[in-house]
């Protein structure tokens, strides 16, 4: 990718990851309206459906990508020196992966038990 | 070359008058940041939840605790301010909204729904 349109990428995929998280969300709106009352055992049923299983997983992804891209952004705008640019970028970095290892973990484990 | 560092500089923010298209978008980024700061707190939640039964319960009851309780509310302010915002700008985007009267019309309605949002469900919630 040529240099003028190195930010083109992240602009896209910043999109699509808006786009699949606010249907997703729509979908967690209408689920949770069809719920009476919320017990442990309908909650993990719910998770532990293959389908809304996937999607979760997948919105954990599309949320990593979002708040990476809309993180990176705003530490451009607000952190200038160099050096501590990277890192913040870094720290942020690495912070956004722990969660979204965690929350993975935590609906895997859920799945397989 | 040096340009003249005389311009009329005027930062006073209680003064500054801030169009609604600038509040909007602000509010966007506070929003988006608020979330991101909530995401282990969230995940800790999701994962006490899914424990056990017991572990459910005491996420329900941490959850309820008017602190918590509160700062939920708050997240549910921002998600729904980013979520509206977020939509605002792919109409941008698509040229369904433009011109300075649709970009402050819609934007005024953003943040005006985004704070609307947690309310009605915190009323919601008391009947």
């Amino acid at each position: 990718m040529s240099r003028r349109v190195q930010g083109l990428k992240p602009w896209i995929w910043q999109r699509i990851s808006a786009l699949y998280l606010g249907v997703f969300l729509l979908y967690l709106i209408i689920a949770l309206l069809q719920v009476d009352t919320l017990s442990y055992q309908s909650w993990v049923q719910w998770v532990s459906d293959p389908l809304n299983g996937s999607f979760l997983l997948i919105g954990f992804f599309m949320t990593a990508i979002h708040a990476w891209i809309g993180l990176k952004d705003v530490i451009m705008d607000y952190v200038h020196p160099l050096g501590l640019r990277i890192l913040v970028m870094m720290l942020s970095a690495l912070g956004l992966l722990v969660c979204l290892v965690w929350a993975s973990r935590s609906l895997v484990m859920v799945v397989i038990k | 070359m040096q340009i003249k560092k005389k311009r009329p500089v005027f930062i006073n923010l209680l003064q500054i008058k801030f169009p609604p298209t600038a509040i909007a978008s602000i509010m966007h980024r506070i929003a988006g940041m608020l979330m991101i700061v909530s995401l282990p707190f969230l995940i800790y939640l999701f994962n006490l939840s899914l424990q056990n039964p017991s572990s459910f319960a005491s996420a329900q009851a941490l959850s309820q605790h008017p602190l918590i309780s509160l700062y939920l509310y708050l997240l549910l302010w921002a998600i729904s301010h980013h979520f509206l915002a977020g939509i605002r700008y792919f109409l941008v985007d698509l040229e369904i909204i433009s011109g300075k009267c649709a970009a402050g019309g819609s934007a005024s309605i953003v943040t005006a729904l985004g704070i609307l949002i947690p309310v009605v469900v915190f009323s919601w919630s008391l009947i």
